[in-house]
């Protein structure tokens, strides 16, 4: 079966929308990657197929190919591995979903499912936004970064498990809230009393009383 | 800025972004997507708020400082985008390094062209230098006597280009601190202070080019130059006698006129005084020896 899942290449500061096909056919079981990839996006078939059998899932026996669409852009870097672990899923059938066409993913996979941390999210999250694609699943490490991005819904990923039953709508996953989207600033004094009372408690051993009492002042 | 070990230029180019204006929410995520691309972003804070400051060792190399390798990186002009670049040591730097800066100074961008495709990264930045007058450090010093020949002190000076001083808007001697001014009580203005006199001028100069593209005074082009900064006789005069004595190159001619301009909006002044065209010219460059 074919499946096709949105991603993003960067050129210079600029992203470019990357189209992953992954087709899964019947031959001797491996998994190819072409469409000009670096060496980290060709080790990222021994990350997905090890991300995919740790996270509860297993990973088809078939031949797989993956095809990075255009493929006369260079693809560097780890952050196709949720992409292609997401369209090999499709593909073998383990995830029935039509919610990956209006989204992009972008993410380094761990052995063990969870998703790192990788670079460039907010150039990804904009041009998202400027290909009207409606939803970005970014790791949760970047979901803040991403968010930074107006009228777009940002969905963290921690793990790939998560991932899959979020898009079989088992388990919905909340996007990043616009409440966490602007930095919050403290203001100066709770800090300072912060301090003060950390100060007292320490001095005096009534740390519970003394702290009531920075509270008030 | 030149002057003596110890006399305070690093300390002074350090300060630099407490007086420049706070960013606006543009530049901000402007600045934040190269240093997002560079994966240099804090964990704690997607969004960069305070304008960057970058202090490259001497030793960096050319791809590093104005971008480049196989895959084009930002290099630090890049990641200085609406902040500072502070080079210390000027001398030290490699020839090929610095001449690199001379295109980001004039265009505000820096464009990469390797075999995989020709790229443009921003690199809208303030160039600040720090060196000595000398190997020794003491030329000119009125207490302490240089030990180095005159020959030693223009091949040393002569390691930073023409061109390149030409680009140059502002030139200060930093003079030895003596004990009475290190112990007095006084202190200087505060930062805050002198930001928010830098933030007025910026307001003037937002709302003079409001219909325009341009920010600052420093955008400017030869066009607005002789819109904006119109002199009267008097300071036409002083440009005259500086332009014939000091040998000053038409691209010099502009940038003291566009300093004047500033120089007036910091002092609050709607026209170009005199007192205003003379600051800008006493900042070109003299060569000491």
């Amino acid at each position: 079966m074919l499946a096709k899942v949105n991603s993003c290449a960067l050129v210079g500061l600029d992203g470019v929308l990357v189209e992953v096909e992954v087709d899964t056919s019947r031959g001797m079981p491996a998994l190819t990657i072409v469409g000009l990839p670096d060496a980290a996006v060709k080790e990222s078939s021994e990350r997905v197929r090890a991300a995919i059998r740790n996270s509860g899932m297993f990973f088809p026996g078939k031949r797989i190919t993956v095809n990075l669409a255009p493929a006369d852009i260079r693809k560097a870097g780890p952050s196709y591995d949720l992409p292609i672990a997401v369209g090999v899923l499709i593909a073998s059938e383990q995830v029935w979903t039509q919610a990956v066409e209006d989204a992009l993913f972008v993410g380094e996979l761990s052995l063990d499912g969870s998703v790192r941390h990788v670079t460039g999210v907010l150039p990804i999250a904009a041009l998202a936004r400027q290909q009207s694609i409606d939803c970005i699943f970014v790791p949760a490490a970047d979901a803040p970064e991403a968010a930074l991005i107006d009228g777009l819904e940002v969905i963290p990923v921690e793990h790939l498990s998560d991932l899959a039953a979020h898009l079989q709508g088992l388990r919905r996953s909340h996007p990043t809230s616009p409440a966490q989207r602007r930095p919050r600033w403290r203001p100066h004094r709770t800090r300072r009393t912060s301090r003060r009372s950390r100060a007292r408690s320490t001095s005096s051993g009534r740390w519970r009383y003394r702290r009531r009492a920075a509270i008030t002042y | 800025m030149t002057g003596p070990p110890g006399a305070g230029k690093t300390l002074l180019a350090r300060s630099m972004p407490s007086i420049l204006p706070r960013m606006t929410i543009d530049e901000s995520l402007a600045v934040t997507k190269i240093y997002s691309i560079a994966g240099l972003l804090p964990a704690d804070t997607p969004l960069i708020r305070h304008r960057p400051f970058r202090a490259p060792h001497h030793t960096i190399s050319h791809a590093g400082l104005v971008g480049g390798g196989h895959f084009p990186r930002p290099g630090e002009i890049s990641l200085a985008h609406n902040g500072v670049l502070f080079l210390d040591e000027l001398p030290e730097f490699g020839t090929r390094t610095l001449e690199g800066l001379r295109q980001p100074l004039e265009d505000g961008e820096v464009s990469i062209a390797r075999s995989t495709g020709t790229l443009t990264f921003p690199a809208n930045f303030m160039f600040v230098a720090a060196m000595n007058p000398c190997p020794c450090g003491y030329y000119g010093d009125p207490v302490r006597e240089c030990t180095c020949s005159p020959s030693t002190i223009t091949r040393y000076q002569k390691r930073i280009s023409g061109p390149l001083l030409d680009r140059i808007d502002i030139h200060i001697e930093v003079p030895r601190v003596d004990y009475q001014k290190l112990t007095d009580e006084r202190l200087g203005e505060r930062s805050e202070a002198i930001q928010a006199r830098v933030e007025r001028a910026r307001e003037v100069q937002r709302a003079r080019f409001a219909e325009t593209e341009l920010l600052c005074n420093a955008d400017m082009g030869p066009t607005e130059v002789r819109q904006v900064c119109v002199l009267d006789d008097a300071g036409r005069a002083l440009v005259r006698a500086a332009m014939q004595q000091l040998q000053m190159s038409a691209r010099a001619f502009h940038r003291i006129l566009k300093l004047a301009r500033t120089i007036a909006d910091l002092a609050g002044s709607e026209r170009i005084e005199t007192a205003h065209l003379a600051e800008a010219i006493q900042y070109r460059p003299r060569r000491v020896v």
